[in-house]
C-alpha cells in the first residue's frame, strides 16, 4: 500500500483508540430512556474524515459507492445511513457495540474497511477506464 | 383493418408518430391500402434541389417491394409517397418483421443520403454546400452535423446526458476514444477528438443545437473510410453513434452497481465473522 495511505490510516487508528471509550449512561432528561449521546451532540461524535478524491470520476465513483453503502448500514451495524453534512460517510459506535464486539477488533475492522473502500475505488475507476478502452477499440475497427 | 391499425400502433411505439426527420402523412384510400407520404430534408439541397437521389429511391424500393410501392407522382408538399398494399402483409410473427422494416425506412432514407454525401468525398464536382454544416437528425432529439470539406467530412456530435454522472462517465469514455484513435496503431481509423465547447466549424448554428453537458464529438472521415464495403460500415457507424455510447454508459452503470453489491457482502461478511464476541 501506498506509505502515504498507511500514514493516514495509523493516524486513524490512533485517534480511534484513544476515542472509543463508551459506556451505558441512562438519560438525565428522560426517565429510562438511552440516547446516544453522540447524536445529541453532548458528546464529541465519532467522525471519518473525507476519503481523497482526485478527479469527477474518482469523485462519482467514491459518491456513488458510498451512499451506495450508506443505504445498506444495517448490514454493517456501526454505519450510520445519512453522514454528518461535509463527510462522505460515517460511523455511529454505541456502548452496545462495544459490548458486542472487541474494541480492537471494531477499530481493525473500520481501518480494513477505509483500506478496502480506496482500494474499491481505485480497481473500479481502473476498470471504467479498460471497459471504454476496449469499447473505443471496437468502435474504431469498424472504420479499418 | 386490423393490419393498418396494427401499423400505425406499430409507428406509435416506435416513436414515429411525432416522425422525428421529417412530417409523414398516412391516408386510407380503401380497405387494402394505404399511402404514406414523407417529407425529409435532402442532405444535398444543392445537388439534387427536386427529391431524393435515386440510390436512396432504389433503397426504399427494396423494402418488401411485394407489399410497399413507390407512387410516381409524390403528394403535394413531400418527397415520397409509399402505396402500403395490406392485402399481401403475411401473418403472425412475419407481419410484425414487415411492419417494422418500412418504420425502419426513415434509417434507410437517411443512411442513403449519408452514403451519398460521403461518398461524394474526394469529388471535384461537387463543390455547393462546402463547409456549411447539414444537420442530420437519426434519433429524437438527438441530431448530429456533417460538414463537407475538400479532402474530408467531418461529422460533429453534440452530447447530451441526463444524469450528472452519465456525462463523466462518457467523457471518460470520449477521452479514451481520443487516446486509441491517436495513437500509432489505429492511424487508419477517422481522427476523433472532444471538446467541451463548440467546435468552430458550428459557429452560427441555433443555440438550441449547441447546448450541451456532454461536450462535442468529431471524426474526420477520409476517403479511405468510405471505399468498396467500408462505406456502409462508416456510414452505420456514425448514424448509430449516440445508440452507442448510451450503450456503453448504461453497461457501465449496471457494472459498477455489481461490483458494488459484491463488496457490500465481502464486507458485511468480515463484519459478521471476525468482528464479533464469539
Amino acid at each position: 500500500m501506498a506509505n502515504t495511505l498507511r500514514s493516514y490510516l495509523t493516524c486513524i487508528r490512533n485517534t480511534l483508540e484513544a476515542a472509543m471509550c463508551l459506556q451505558n449512561f441512562p438519560c438525565q432528561e428522560v426517565e429510562r430512556h438511552n440516547k446516544p449521546e453522540v447524536e445529541l451532540k453532548t458528546s464529541p461524535e465519532l467522525l471519518l474524515n473525507p476519503v481523497k478524491q482526485a478527479d469527477e470520476l474518482e469523485n462519482i465513483l467514491t459518491k456513488k459507492f458510498l451512499r451506495f453503502l450508506s443505504m445498506r448500514a444495517e448490514a454493517f451495524q456501526v454505519l450510520r445511513r445519512k453522514p454528518v453534512q461535509g463527510y462522505d460517510i460515517s460511523f455511529l459506535i454505541t456502548n452496545y457495540h462495544c459490548e458486542d464486539m472487541q474494541k480492537h477488533k471494531l477499530i481493525d475492522f473500520i481501518m480494513q474497511f477505509m483500506e478496502d473502500i480506496d482500494k474499491e475505488i481505485n480497481e473500479l475507476k481502473l476498470s471504467v477506464n479498460t471497459r471504454g478502452r476496449l469499447v473505443a477499440t471496437e468502435f474504431l475497427k469498424q472504420f479499418i | 383493418m386490423k393490419n393498418q391499425r396494427r401499423l400505425i400502433t406499430i409507428y406509435m411505439n416506435l416513436g414515429l408518430s411525432n416522425i422525428i426527420f421529417s412530417v409523414a402523412q398516412a391516408s386510407v384510400s380503401d380497405s387494402q391500402n394505404i399511402y404514406l407520404s414523407l417529407s425529409t430534408p435532402p442532405i444535398l439541397p444543392e445537388v439534387l434541389p427536386n427529391g431524393l437521389p435515386q440510390s436512396t429511391l432504389q433503397a426504399v424500393k427494396k423494402v418488401h417491394p411485394d407489399i410497399v410501392e413507390v407512387v410516381e407522382h409524390p403528394e403535394e408538399g413531400f418527397q415520397l409517397t409509399l402505396k402500403l398494399n395490406f392485402a399481401k402483409l403475411p401473418h403472425r410473427r412475419d407481419c410484425i418483421k414487415v411492419i417494422s422494416d418500412i418504420s425502419s425506412l426513415q434509417a434507410v432514407i437517411l443512411s442513403s443520403q449519408l452514403k451519398e454525401t460521403l461518398w461524394s468525398l474526394g469529388s471535384r464536382d461537387i463543390s455547393h454546400g462546402m463547409y456549411k454544416p447539414i444537420k442530420l437528425v437519426y434519433h429524437p432529439r438527438e441530431p448530429f452535423f456533417v460538414i463537407r470539406m475538400p479532402e474530408k467530412t467531418t461529422a460533429i456530435f453534440p452530447m447530451r446526458f441526463r444524469d450528472d454522472s452519465d456525462v463523466i462517465l462518457a467523457t471518460a469514455f470520449f477521452q479514451e476514444l481520443m487516446d486509441v484513435g491517436s495513437s500509432s496503431a489505429w492511424a487508419k481509423a477517422p481522427p476523433c477528438t472532444w471538446s467541451p465547447i463548440p467546435p468552430p466549424e458550428l459557429r452560427g448554428e441555433p443555440f438550441q443545437d449547441l447546448s450541451t453537458n456532454g461536450g462535442f464529438v468529431s471524426f474526420d472521415i477520409f476517403s479511405r473510410h468510405v471505399e468498396g464495403t467500408r462505406l456502409d460500415k462508416t456510414v452505420w457507424s456514425l448514424l448509430n453513434f449516440y445508440a452507442y455510447v448510451k450503450y456503453h454508459v448504461k453497461c457501465t452503470r449496471g457494472f459498477i452497481q455489481r461490483r458494488m453489491r459484491k463488496r457490500l457482502e465481502i464486507l458485511a461478511e468480515a463484519i459478521n465473522l471476525h468482528y464479533k464476541v464469539p
